[in-house]
């Protein structure tokens, strides 16, 4: 408990400072006899480092960054229907010169394999990510940009409509959404950290899947809160096609969520595994390094 | 030559960090014991190592080769000179508050 404050508290220094005092600070801290007293006092110090070395030059490319994090729903969502109208155009036309009859539930394919490429192209695209940007607290700051992009989305008008019929649904889906997102970040920070990446693997998929479980369910009770019937719950989750909708709840009424938050969790969540690994291979080539001569906060 | 004033919050704890190396090269440990022993008070760790970082920055102390994994701190001669003109201000400042005090 005491050594996650203690790291806690020097994460909020400026990484100068931090490297040139850390070991110190650290030091005195975790000898202490009066921890939490001291711990904050370098709270407070730590953000009045903050607040001497804040310039705008420094502060907007991680405004910027936000920016993008905010956006990436809205392109997520853009690509997957570009893709998915490209798909049922192109399946339409075979399976109509082919003779087939296209039935409503073959409309979903197209939808759950342009989701698909769309999550694969994610992957691909945010693994390398940490190693070119950095990124400041992402276990916080991409699940609550993503939930703030997905809102802005929630309460445009036609796009809206487009994400879900119910807008309290809706809401509360996402948030639920972004809590399960911050406490699977924490985890699997951690977990990569003590070097269990394979347990920190496994958390992110089945974590992943519940919490897109977990969201449709909090959907469907926000949504149809009186018909609610905790025995069908489970089996709302559409984007496994051919499972029918329990007779109280249409499936109509989730619209685009259920496409979007797979691809934002797996965003959200393999940018988190690739910076807690990248952070953890930067940390071990250091300790590896020799140590390096003072460098003065002031000095370039 | 630099005035702590100019330190912000952490000029007082400037000031008692040069008073305490004014005998000798002190860790931080050895500055927070020797601030509480002088003024009853220990100094937090993100006080003392902001005022330490200022007092660098300025050049007034310097850290010394590391002993013991703990990183000694010394007064250079601009920071004992800071640190003379400092107390000189006080006594001066000190001396004028009790000689109206007494003729009040």
């Amino acid at each position: 408990m005491r050594a996650t404050l203690i790291r806690l508290a020097m994460a909020m220094y400026p990484a100068p400072i931090r490297d040139r005092y850390g070991a110190e600070l650290t030091d005195l801290l975790a000898h202490s006899t009066r921890p939490w007293h001291d711990i904050a006092d370098v709270g407070r110090s730590a953000l009045t480092e903050q607040a001497a070395a804040w310039t705008w030059a420094r502060t907007r490319p991680q405004l910027r960054r936000l920016a993008w994090l905010t956006a990436a729903p809205f392109g997520f969502g853009l690509t997957a229907l570009l893709l998915a109208v490209c798909a049922l155009m192109l399946g339409t036309t075979y399976a109509k010169d082919a003779g087939h009859d296209v039935g409503p539930a073959l409309l979903n394919v197209p939808i759950v394999l342009s989701v698909l490429a769309v999550c694969g192209a994610i992957v691909a695209l945010t693994l390398p990510m940490p190693r070119q940007h950095h990124l400041v607290a992402p276990v916080l700051t991409v699940p609550a940009s993503s939930t703030a992009g997905i809102l802005v989305i929630a309460n445009l008008p036609i796009a809206g409509d487009i994400l879900g019929e119910s807008r309290s649904g809706t809401l509360l889906s996402t948030l639920c959404w972004c809590a399960a997102m911050l406490a699977l970040g924490a985890a699997i920070t951690v977990l990569v950290r003590r070097g269990r990446t394979g347990t920190a693997v496994a958390v992110l998929v089945v974590g992943g899947l519940a919490t897109l479980e977990l969201t449709s369910v909090v959907y469907a009770i926000a949504a149809r809160p009186v018909a609610a019937d905790w025995r069908l719950l489970f089996s709302v989750w559409r984007l496994r096609a051919g499972i029918a909708d329990p007779p109280w709840f249409s499936g109509d009424t989730f619209k685009g969520l259920q496409a979007m938050l797979p691809m934002c969790t797996t965003f959200a969540l393999t940018l988190v595994m690739a910076n807690a690994v990248h952070q953890r291979k930067a940390g071990f080539l250091r300790s590896q390094s020799p140590a390096s001569p003072h460098r003065h906060f002031s000095q370039p | 030559m630099t005035g702590l004033s100019q330190l912000g919050r952490f000029s007082e704890p400037a000031l008692l960090i040069l008073i305490s190396l004014a005998e000798g090269a002190k860790h931080g440990y050895a500055m927070q014991e020797d601030i509480a022993a002088l003024t009853g008070e220990r100094p937090g760790p993100g006080t003392l190592y902001g005022a330490i970082r200022r007092l660098e920055e300025q050049r007034l102390i310097e850290q010394l080769p590391e002993e013991d994994r703990r990183k000694p701190y010394r007064l250079t001669d601009q920071g004992a000179q800071a640190l003379q003109a400092e107390l000189v201000r006080i006594r001066s400042m000190a001396s004028t508050g009790l000689r109206r005090l007494a003729t009040a």
